[in-house]
């Protein structure tokens, strides 16, 4: 499902790697709102008939957060405030084997947290990108 | 990171593995503690499953499920992070807000 930038430029698709999915939503109990709302996303996003809502990651962000090169949808899709879209998924501009380009699902989670214990859905990012938490 | 550091744990007690949800025998069984030196980054295997061990927000440190690293996965699928310029042509026109 192709996000088309704007201009001539090609279109780029949105890809969700199995590897991902099953560490970042899966995770999450089949019954939970969290994983419905994950599924009900992608299966938006893959249809490819919504206008999608892009906000930029930041490569310095709160918490020591460093998120370059990485875009967000928060979900459900179409709402903004942290009490309508709980959720959000990040994702990583890539450059694949064929040098077209996608971005690739790297985290799914909470925005905020209720349990401080729980890691927001930036800090899993940046585990992903940098190994570590921050 | 050392991936090959693993530990079957068959009873598990101490701070960090019980905020993993881990506890002790209970009932008529005496609780069981199996001390485990354990640093940041390194992997356990508990009935099956592969745990990371990571820093917790109060000075010590949890288990949690893994996240592969990015690296990883680019290495196995020939991938790579696109480039800045890639990024900045798609993103000029894209907000950011205040979260992350």
């Amino acid at each position: 499902m192709p996000d088309t930038p704007a201009g001539s430029l090609p279109p780029v698709s949105i890809e969700f790697g199995s590897v991902e999915w099953r560490e970042e939503v899966e995770r999450y109990d089949p019954r939970s709102p969290a994983r419905a709302q994950a599924q009900s996303a992608r299966k938006t996003i893959e249809a490819d008939t919504t206008k999608l809502d892009w906000k930029r990651c930041k490569a310095d962000g709160p918490g020591g957060t460093k998120l370059p090169g990485a875009r967000k949808l928060y979900v459900p899709l179409g709402r903004q405030s942290a009490s309508q879209a709980p959720y959000g998924f990040v994702f990583q501009l890539i450059q694949k084997p064929d040098d077209s380009l996608a971005w690739s699902m790297i985290a799914f989670g909470e925005r905020h947290p209720a349990d401080e214990r729980t890691r927001n859905i930036y800090e899993r990012a940046h585990k992903r990108l940098h190994g570590r938490y921050p | 990171m050392e991936e090959t550091a693993q530990a079957a744990l068959l009873a598990v007690s101490g701070a960090g593995l019980v905020s993993a949800g881990l506890r002790g025998y209970h009932g008529s069984m005496a609780t069981a503690v199996k001390r485990l030196d354990l640093a940041v980054g390194e992997f356990v295997e508990i009935a099956g499953r592969r745990y990371e061990v990571v820093p917790d927000r109060e000075g010590g440190v949890t288990i949690e499920p893994p996240i592969t690293p990015v690296a990883q996965l680019h290495a196995r699928r020939g991938t790579k992070p696109a480039s800045t310029e890639d990024f900045e042509r798609l993103s000029a026109d894209v907000p950011h807000d205040d979260e992350g």
